[in-house]
């Protein structure tokens, strides 16, 4: 597998803290936003030195024009010093990495299906399908812990046409309580969805992603996962990112991140 | 980097390279990974990913961990296999004009003598490297690389199974480099590469579980170069085949001091990890070297340790 990554120096043009701790960055890098591609993801070096030592793959939430943008949320010390960064920092990035979403030119129906941070690169396929798909019927389920995470929705919603809008919280806070996985299984088994050309895309943790693998397996809708793991070199060399598919190891760089639900073991995680 | 008049150019174990940058096993797959970044044929030599009898799976995930200036890999050889490789992976690495060196590793000195056989005769293959760091499982599992009477009977079974330049992979988890190199060069060997990974461990203090699915693995990157150079400094005053060094190589300054202590080339891993175009800054900073200190080639560096 072939990409056309490069290493780039891209300066930091937007940042805003939509909620504390979480990151919505505009990042201009006019090479990269013209190849860059919906579910695929950079590698970002957080300084310069050995020390946080690897780069961090960051999914891309959007891209066009001259600037691609990503969401972060403040998880660890290479985050935080992420966080820090201030207007015109240079950021050194390679990418795009990954395969990216396979979107069917028939297409008629797609559910997106996001669990908090992991609605970043949903959002940049939202504004894809939105843009090029002029009579796709677009639903977006949306789980988090409470109302405040609807800020990581907003911060695309003028860029995105969305059919149906459901956010799901644990704590109650928004109209649907729950777990995003129950409320969108519930709609499927309504047959609301599923019937047509439709097609399921989810990121999210990985126990929501087992049980959106579970329904579309049970109602027999094509659905595609976006991972997350740890990386080493983001290029598919090192082999340290693998994820267990059915009769082996997939790497989540170069063979993913997006995978067909079908393919992937979901008995050991 | 096209500078005609600085000399780069290695011949080791008869292997002639046009420079002395190597890019080390596992952190080049078979040569395509980084085909959007690098030219290979500005590099000195290719050293493939450690190739079995049979695929490999390697290891459940995580198999990395971060670490301070480093990083852990418990992959677990996970490779295409003998036949695949040499259908598969040997026609991309035939097309450019740089050494293509194979390592290799076995469970037993069988699977060893074997693979050297069948790699000799295989068009495109410049040279052989010699992963010895892997447990001999007829032995109790104690790695053949840990022990010289072992590390000597493996080598010396190779040595008669190919007429090809043989390179030895050297584990650091000894406590007497020397004697292993030592035993490993009267054995026949043509060179030896050092280090390979340090043996570590990371734990989550939350679920008081081993981080890695293998509890333990291969400590690389800068947070071992200074212990990887004085394993190659002790080795060298114990052998005189050619040295290679590796070991948290990240820029010019950290090759040059492999050259210095007397290593005549050197490996480049875990650094293309962080910086993919690492080859062409490190090779135009040794150049940049030679010219400041006015030396016309490369051996003037070679072994320049003042003690």
């Amino acid at each position: 597998m072939m990409h056309n990554a490069a290493t780039c120096s891209a300066e930091l043009v937007v940042k805003r803290e939509i909620i504390p701790g979480t990151f919505h960055c505009v990042l201009k890098a006019p090479m990269l936003a013209a190849r860059s591609r919906a579910g695929q993801f950079i590698m970002i070096q957080i300084q310069s030195g050995s020390d946080p030592f690897l780069r961090r793959p960051i999914s891309l939430c959007g891209a066009g024009g001259e600037t691609v943008e990503i969401l972060f949320q403040v998880r660890g010390r290479g985050t935080e010093i992420m966080a820090s960064w201030e207007l015109g920092h240079a950021v050194n990035v390679l990418g795009p990495f990954g395969n990216g979403f396979m979107i069917p030119v028939d297409i008629q129906t797609a559910a997106l299906v996001a669990g908090g941070i992991g609605a970043a690169p949903l959002l940049f396929l939202a504004k894809v399908l939105s843009s090029e798909f002029q009579s796709i019927k677009l639903e977006f389920f949306f789980g988090s812990k409470t109302q405040v995470q609807s800020a990581i929705l907003n911060s695309a919603s003028d860029q995105i046409q969305i059919n149906r809008y459901m956010h799901v919280t644990e704590d109650g806070s928004t109209e649907y309580k729950g777990f995003v996985t129950d409320a969108f299984e519930s709609i499927v088994n309504k047959g609301e969805i599923g019937t047509g050309r439709t097609r399921i895309y989810s990121c999210g943790p990985s126990p929501m992603l087992k049980k959106v693998a579970r329904i579309a397996a049970e109602y027999s809708i094509p659905c595609q996962v976006s991972l997350e793991a740890y990386m080493a070199c983001g290029v598919g060399a090192c082999l340290g990112c693998v994820v267990e598919v059915k009769g082996g190891f997939k790497r989540v760089c170069a063979d993913g991140p997006v995978f067909d639900s079908s393919v992937l073991d979901w008995n050991n995680d | 980097m096209t500078d005609k008049a600085i000399d780069l150019s290695v011949t080791i174990a008869g292997i002639r390279m046009k420079n002395p940058l190597m890019v080390a096993s596992g952190s080049f797959g078979y040569g395509d990974a980084y085909a959007s970044f690098i030219d290979n044929n500005i590099l000195g030599a290719i050293v493939t990913k450690g190739i079995s009898l049979k695929p490999s799976q390697g290891n459940p995930p995580p198999r990395i961990v971060e670490t301070p200036s480093g990083m852990l890999n418990a992959i677990g050889l996970q490779n295409v296999g003998l036949e695949d490789f040499i259908k598969e992976k040997m026609p991309y690495l035939r097309q450019f004009d740089t050494p293509v060196i194979v390592n290799f590793y076995g469970s037993s000195i069988a699977d060893y003598v074997k693979l050297a056989e069948r790699l000799t005769d295989v068009e495109g293959i410049t040279g052989l490297e010699a992963n010895i760091s892997c447990p001999n499982i007829k032995q109790g599992g104690i790695s053949f690389g840990t022990d010289a009477a072992m590390a000597s009977r493996v080598t010396g079974k190779i040595r008669k199974a190919t007429r090809l330049p043989l390179i030895v992979k050297l584990t650091p988890n000894v406590t007497d480099i020397g004697s292993i190199a030592r035993s490993v060069q009267d054995a026949g060997a043509d060179a030896l590469s050092l280090t390979n990974t340090f043996t570590g461990m990371v734990v989550d203090v939350d679920t008081c579980k081993p981080v890695l699915a293998n509890v333990t693995g291969g400590l690389s990157g800068p947070a071992i170069r200074p212990l990887a150079l004085r394993m190659v400094w002790e080795t060298l005053k114990r052998v005189t085949i050619p040295v290679i060094g590796l070991g948290g190589i990240m820029t010019a300054q950290d090759a040059l001091q492999f050259l210095i202590v007397g290593a005549q080339a050197f490996q480049i891993g875990t650094a293309l990890f962080v910086n993919p175009k690492a080859p062409y800054e490190i090779l135009t900073g040794i150049e940049g070297y030679l010219q400041k200190k006015n030396f016309a080639s490369l051996s003037a560096v070679v072994g320049s340790l003042k003690l």
